[in-house]
């Protein structure tokens, strides 16, 4: 036989190995250049104006009527749609720009430690998306469509390419709290829809105890632990060959999974062997547990056991109103962790095969929400133009990507769309976004959806 | 009959001429074949019983054959215009069948003959001429069963009492050696014949060689060059097996999952087959790729929860991550499960392992382009057994006790591009060195400098837009105190409320409120 039919008889089938894979068998379609994704999602969406996109001639353009010529048309939302006018808001910020592999890269005040790494970073400017709501934006970022039903990107990474590590889950997620305003987080968002379910994303607690209940009961060795769940998978795999049914597979799985986290988590939240330097250097917070300092080592942890798909939510960033205020604790409370997030996988030789993406589900508008004055604005959701970016994995470094105008309402150059952005991903995962598919309701869906095409600028 | 006639017609009319009336040839043909035999056992029954009337009867019944064989031969010709078989076949068919109703009408008009003029001699030639028709039948018979029911239809139960395999084939890839690379073709021929190979072309399509898959049939081209996964062989075949058109079809014997998967790589790589070296054979020892391991080898790995899985590319090439195996292994279990793949493995991730004596070697003698070694008792010892190694690309060394002895090893591994050796004993004279002696190698100490800065020469402070100052201190809207930080600017004035509600109520109707500013 060949190779990959000697692969394929000896993975592991039964339901009492988890994590076994269940895509396609030619997988990986390319040769993958990264092995894991680090996503840090910022729920609430971030303004892109106040801490990436520099537009430094706003300066003059302070209370002016945004032209008809740059909003053409777009949609108000509810929360704008009573205002009589719209404001241009310049960014109360001063950006520096930060020597890279290419023209320099600018970052706000906000995020100095950012900036420092801004070598390691590919910075697109130019994403676009349709949705204007949190809930539907958010949607479309993690499964590629806006209406709740499909597959997150993890699980679409957890059926086509497999757990590496046995002992945990392919897809983790961790929130940390924000300080501002915070949209509601659906767990469907790192859900499995229409794949067994056993490739949703498992989600770690943010208090002291990530995972609970991970001691057996007194009286209950882990032997006997080991017996009941031979029993139970027994039990099952006649009870599956009765009713087909695939949710018995899962939720066999998914036992062996907590079964084998058991011991696998305490080792992995167990940071008494770390180095405090290495900890000093994700910032005062990394040892309160839930914020985002601590989930950064925790991703890091998780990067180095083989977790292929780690995702880490960062709430709070819907600024509305208010902005310059909220967002400096926004922006603090992430910008040393994920700074130090970078130097430690890179460091560690981690970060060659380890994507980093940050992202949001769109961005903000140039104009004011409410009253503009000197030192205060609020900012209303803007799909048209966001910037996102990402490290590592085989993406180019220190370059930026794309253009918007000068108002950072509409993109100049190089529009990236949210398929486009998952098309490249997949393909630097080794999977061509086309053919990772699953038969559902009689035809093929996949991550992608119907369209996305690979952004070949952004790979290295 | 005039309902069926009329019911015929319209068919025709409506599927085409060709398409019913040829495919009233397998019926029609029958009637001349029954005819003769019928023939045949009336006559000898007749000859031995001296039946009287005999000619008139046997003249109905060599007349129907003769005329009905005719009409056969129409339908026939008729149906080999849809070309549903080679040519040769059909050729040898029709050459059989025209002599047999050549026959049959020299039996008739020898019948009549004999009729006319009664008489041993016409009699004679009657009778030689429905014997000869009836030798005539069995070639154009069997060419005919050929086909319909595929070569050899009527010599294969001769064949199976003589021990020959049946005409079912196993799996070619089931069957096939170690070292055989078993192509699509060979799968095909296995599974999609008779009927698209060797016999028939059904649906005028022959899956026999690239071209004629890329010819294709009835339902246009089998290959898809521009867009693969659509082309009808792969679709086909990947159709639910109770869907239509799914083929093969579904009493015949299916592709087994590494068929199909080979006939999808195969349609992938564009109709092409990897180089033939890369699946060496065992005595062969001058073939490039690796031989494949033993079986068993790679289920020990992962029973122990170590990762295995193929790098794309030359087949034979292995990533191992022992993972959650890690944990479990000691130095020698590690060494023990690695030995049997270890021709193999290109990419091999040791972290948090437990490394031992034997191990170096082990490592030495891999084809590995990629090491990581994080957070293991990786030492001296273990780099100095790679010395010299090949085609090392990247070596990861982080949290490991190499020190400044190792320097050397590593300035000489050949096809070293990357090396990590952060949080090692290495010292910063070590890293000096190193990078000294390989200026191009990529050495990563965690002190990579950060990025530079760079504040615009000159730049004003742009912390806030310019404000001035406030033009009045009492709100004009509520006419309290104004408080300086809820300022706006309106047409270059700084105005000062003492609110954050009051200046939506401004700008509402700022002609209102300005009178009450001081001018």
């Amino acid at each position: 036989m060949s190779l990959d039919a000697l692969l394929a008889a000896d993975e592991p089938g039964s339901a009492a190995h988890a994590s076994r894979r269940g895509g396609p068998p030619e997988l990986p379609h390319v040769a993958p250049t990264a092995r894991r994704v680090i996503y840090l999602h910022m729920e609430g969406a971030p303004s892109q104006l106040d801490l990436f996109d520099h537009k430094p001639g706003l300066r003059d353009r302070f209370d002016q009527d945004l032209p008809d010529s740059i909003r053409r048309g777009q949609r108000l939302t509810g929360m704008t749609s009573g205002q009589t006018r719209f404001p241009v808001a310049p960014s109360l910020f001063q950006f520096t720009r930060y020597r890279n592999e290419t023209g320099g890269a600018w970052v706000s005040e906000l995020l100095p430690h950012l900036g420092r790494v801004a070598n390691e970073i590919c910075f697109v400017y130019s994403m676009h998306t349709d949705a204007i709501n949190h809930e539907p934006g958010i949607t479309f970022f993690q499964t590629g469509n806006e209406q709740p039903g499909r597959p997150s990107f993890g699980s679409w990474m957890s059926y086509g390419l497999g757990s590496v590590n046995r002992d945990l889950p392919a897809f983790v997620v961790m929130i940390a709290q924000g300080q501002g305003n915070m949209q509601a987080l659906s767990a469907r968002f790192w859900g499995s829809g229409f794949l067994p379910s056993e490739h949703q994303g498992c989600k770690l607690r943010a208090g002291g105890d990530p995972v609970l209940y991970l001691r057996d009961p007194e009286g209950l060795t882990r032997e006997d632990r080991r017996r009941f769940l031979d029993l139970v998978a027994a039990l099952g795999e006649a009870e599956f060959r009765r009713t087909m049914d695939p949710e018995i597979r899962a939720r066999l799985v998914q036992a062996e999974m907590a079964y084998r986290m058991q011991l696998s988590v305490p080792d992995l939240t167990d940071l008494s062997k770390e180095d405090p330097s290495t900890l000093a250097m994700y910032g005062p917070d990394v040892h309160r547990p839930g914020s985002m300092a601590a989930n950064c080592v925790l991703a890091r942890r998780l990067a180095e056991r083989g977790v292929r798909f780690i995702q880490l939510y960062q709430r709070g960033w819907d600024q509305h109103s208010n902005l310059p205020a909220e967002i400096r604790l926004q922006a603090k409370a992430f910008d040393q962790p994920v700074a130090a997030l970078l130097r430690d996988l890179r460091r560690r030789g981690l970060l060659d095969d380890t994507l980093v993406l940050w992202a949001s589900e769109f961005g903000r508008t140039v104009y004011s929400q409410g009253t503009l004055t000197a030192t205060n604005y609020g900012r209303d959701h803007h799909p048209r133009c966001f910037t996102i970016w990402m490290a590592g994995g085989g993406v180019k470094r220190g370059i930026t990507f794309g253009r918007t105008d000068d108002f950072s309402y509409n993109i100049e150059e190089n529009p990236v769309s949210v398929h486009d952005l998952h098309a490249t991903i997949l393909h630097l995962l080794g999977i061509d976004h086309e053919r990772l598919v699953y038969r559902h309701m009689g035809r093929d869906f996949r991550l992608t959806d119907v369209s996305g095409t690979v952004v070949r600028e952004l790979l290295a | 009959m005039t309902v069926s006639v009329a019911a015929l017609c319209i068919f025709a009319a409506a599927l085409g001429p060709s398409a019913v009336l040829g495919r009233l040839h397998p019926l029609v043909l029958h009637a001349p074949l029954g005819a003769l035999a019928a023939l045949l056992v009336f006559e000898t029954v007749a000859w031995f019983l001296g039946l009287e009337g005999r000619r008139l009867a046997a003249g109905v019944l060599v007349w129907f054959a003769a005329l009905s064989a005719a009409v056969s031969v129409a339908t026939g010709l008729v149906l080999a215009l849809e070309g549903n078989h080679p040519e040769a076949n059909v050729a040898s068919h029709r050459n059989a069948t025209l002599a047999f109703t050549a026959a049959l009408w020299a039996a008739a008009v020898c019948h009549v003959r004999a009729a006319l003029k009664p008489g041993p001699g016409r009699s004679a030639l009657y009778g030689a001429a429905v014997l000869l028709t009836s030798v005539l039948a069995v070639p154009a018979g069997h060419t005919g069963a050929s086909l319909t029911h595929g070569e050899g239809y009527w010599t294969a139960p001769f064949g199976r009492a003589a021990g020959s395999p049946p005409a079912e084939s196993p799996s070619p890839i089931a069957g096939a050696e170690p070292w055989e690379r078993v192509g699509a073709l060979s799968i095909l021929a296995a599974r999609c014949s008779p009927c698209h190979i060797g016999g028939e072309r059904k649906g005028r399509l022959s899956l026999e060689d690239r071209d004629s898959i890329v010819a294709g049939g009835k339902s246009g081209p089998g290959f898809d060059s521009s867009n693969p996964g659509s082309s009808i062989l792969l679709t086909r075949i990947r159709r639910g097996i109770d869907e239509r058109g799914h083929m093969p079809p579904k009493d015949k014997p299916q592709l087994t999952a590494a068929e199909l998967q080979e006939i999808e790589r195969w349609i992938f790589a564009g109709l092409t087959d990897p180089t033939p070296e890369a699946s060496p054979r065992p005595d062969d020892h001058s073939s490039a790729g690796p031989p494949l391991p033993a079986e068993g080898a790679i289920a020990a790995l992962r029973d122990r929860f170590v990762h295995v899985e193929a790098l794309p590319g030359a087949p034979g090439r292995l990533r191992i991550e022992l993972a959650a195996g890690a944990r479990q292994l000691d130095a020698d279990e590690v060494v023990a499960l690695l030995g049997p793949v270890s021709a193999n493995i290109v990419e091999l991730t040791l972290d948090r392992g437990h490394l031992g004596g034997g191990l170096g070697g082990l490592l030495a003698g891999m084809p590995l382009t990629r090491l990581e070694l994080r957070e293991t008792e990786a030492d001296d010892a273990l780099v100095g057994a790679m010395a010299g190694h090949a085609t090392l690309e990247v070596l990861v060394l982080t949290q490991t006790q190499v020190s400044d002895a190792s320097i050397d090893v590593l300035a000489a591994l050949p096809a070293l591009r990357r090396v990590y050796l952060w949080d090692s004993r290495v010292t910063a004279e070590g890293i000096a060195r190193l990078r000294g002696a390989r200026p191009a190698l990529r050495v990563d100490a965690g002190d990579t400098p950060d990025a530079a800065s760079e504040a615009p020469a000159g730049a004003p402070d742009v912390r806030s837009p310019a404000t001035p100052a406030a033009v009045n201190s009492v709100c004009p809207v509520s006419g309290k105190p104004a408080d300086p930080a809820y300022t706006i600017v309106h047409r270059g004035r700084a105005i000062a409320f003492c609110c954050a509600r009051c200046p939506a109520t401004f700008w509402e109707n700022p002609e209102r409120h300005l009178a009450n500013l001081p001018k």
